[in-house]
């Protein structure tokens, strides 16, 4: 795989045993270390543990970070990687994205993440290789792990995924299932175009289901940047509403003359540089979940919850970690 | 400070000029109809001082298109070219609400080259919350 600026390598690691795991990983890491690279393991304790011996005298020059932390949400775990990046030479990241024991929701989030990973990280030097435990995942995560990855990984031999199928198409195919309606029960509000107005009206719905105040704040800022990106591309008035849903709060936006058809819009990183869809980047990294698709009756939705009980944890706390590698040493796993 | 002058005020936002140190102090909404006042203000600095200081205390709400324009006074590289078109510069923001410091973390922009954060302050906004 090369590791030249703008060549984004995604390779999947498919694994019965954990030998099968450290034949791939162990090449993969310490190859990028002796070209001159950063290396980041991220993973549960117990791969880490499984690493630490197999990489020997090299495994103090490899950053460690603990999957749990490291992006617990998959347009936080983008983010973070972008970050271990820093936009400077190649970088290589192993990682176990699908680890067992997800929901069935966590699983289709993080393998359209996957997929989206080759789009937007297109023009990055980071090269990932994720792994995926056969023994523990169902055979249609494997499957689709072939699908959203370009590369297989067999020891330190790569091979083309047979399986690889374009991202977008992926992306609108896996999981795009139509928004449910909100509850008739939800605040509504007729957004026009004036972004105070939409404010007071998220801050006034957050407070009166009771979301503290600081995650309130992130909720207005997250549904204001949705409606500016609504009001500057089509003038027809968006309904949002607004509802409780376990302790967080749901927000629902439904535009009738909208048409969003990049599966991506909102997970390319934004930077100094202006880009298209940087506000909804910006939302997608508050939120819990945020999904864009089109709606059943025409037009199309943006829905996004922020949870009530995180105050004391603001998302960028969770990707410091991936921002400095010594933060994300968590000791020499061996 | 004598020469504190408003330079932009719509009802919305208010923008206050300070001499000592140069720089600006921010009260009220930073959003896309206010942003062009933002810009304005801010193009003062294009090749002003090496060190200009930001009280945002008064900021009740800044969107990232607004938070971007404030730093990118600082001149850091954005693709390969200052992204203020001009010189860099230390910029000091003051008294920053805790919201501007998360999204600031959340962007990675907290590590711009040349961007600091008044610590102080920062923490008297946390309390403030």
């Amino acid at each position: 795989m090369s590791d030249a600026k703008g060549t984004f390598g995604h390779c999947a690691c498919l694994y019965e045993h954990d030998e099968q795991f450290l034949a791939a990983a162990v090449p993969f890491l310490i190859e990028g270390l002796e070209l001159g690279q950063r290396a980041l393991a991220v993973g549960t304790p117990r791969h880490l543990a499984l690493l630490g011996p197999a990489l020997g005298a090299r495994g103090k020059d490899v950053d460690y970070a603990d999957s749990a932390a490291f992006g617990h949400l998959p347009p936080r775990y983008l983010a973070a990687c972008h970050r271990y990046w820093k936009g400077g030479p190649g970088v290589r990241i192993l990682a176990e994205p699908l680890g067992a024991g997800r929901s069935a929701s966590e699983i289709t989030a993080w393998t359209r993440m996957e997929a989206a990973l080759n789009v937007t990280f297109a023009s990055t030097s980071i090269s990932m290789m994720c792994s995926y435990d056969a023994r523990a995942l169902h055979r249609d995560v494997i499957a689709n792990a072939l699908r959203t990855h370009p590369e297989r990984a067999a020891g330190a031999d790569r091979s083309p995924s047979a399986g690889y199928t374009d991202p977008a198409e992926f992306a609108r195919s896996f999981g795009a299932v139509p928004l449910p309606d909100p509850p008739a029960t939800a605040a509504s509000f007729d957004f026009d175009g004036d972004l105070r107005d939409l404010r007071r009206f998220i801050a006034g719905s957050a407070a009166a289901r009771g979301l503290a105040a600081g995650r309130a704040q992130l909720l207005v800022l997250a549904a204001s940047e949705i409606g500016a990106y609504l009001k500057n591309r089509w003038p027809a008035s968006t309904a949002v509403r607004v509802w409780e849903h376990q302790a967080a709060a749901v927000c629902d936006f439904r535009q009738p003359g909208g048409s969003i058809t990049d599966p991506f819009l909102g997970l390319r990183p934004a930077g100094l540089v202006p880009g298209d869809g940087d506000g909804l980047w910006l939302a997608n990294q508050i939120c819990d979940w945020m999904e864009i698709r089109p709606a059943a009756t025409g037009g199309c939705a943006i829905q996004m919850q922020v949870s009530g009980d995180q105050e004391a944890q603001p998302p960028g706390d969770q990707e410091t970690a991936g921002s400095e590698p010594g933060n994300a040493r968590i000791g020499d796993p061996g | 400070m004598t020469g504190d002058c408003a330079v932009y005020d719509d009802g919305v936002l208010r923008i206050i000029s300070t001499d000592d140190p140069p720089g600006l102090a921010i009260a009220g909404e930073i959003d896309e109809s206010t942003y062009p006042g933002l810009l304005a203000a801010l193009r003062r600095f294009t090749d002003g001082p090496a060190e200009v200081h930001f009280s945002l205390s008064g900021v009740s709400y800044c969107d990232l298109a607004g938070l971007r324009a404030l730093v990118c006074v600082t001149g850091a590289s954005a693709g390969g070219t200052p992204c203020n078109g001009g010189e860099a510069r230390r910029v000091v923001l003051h008294q920053v609400p805790p919201q501007i410091v998360t999204v600031l973390r959340i962007v990675g922009w907290d590590s711009t080259p040349g961007l600091a954060l008044d610590e102080r302050s920062d923490r008297r906004g946390r309390a403030d919350r």
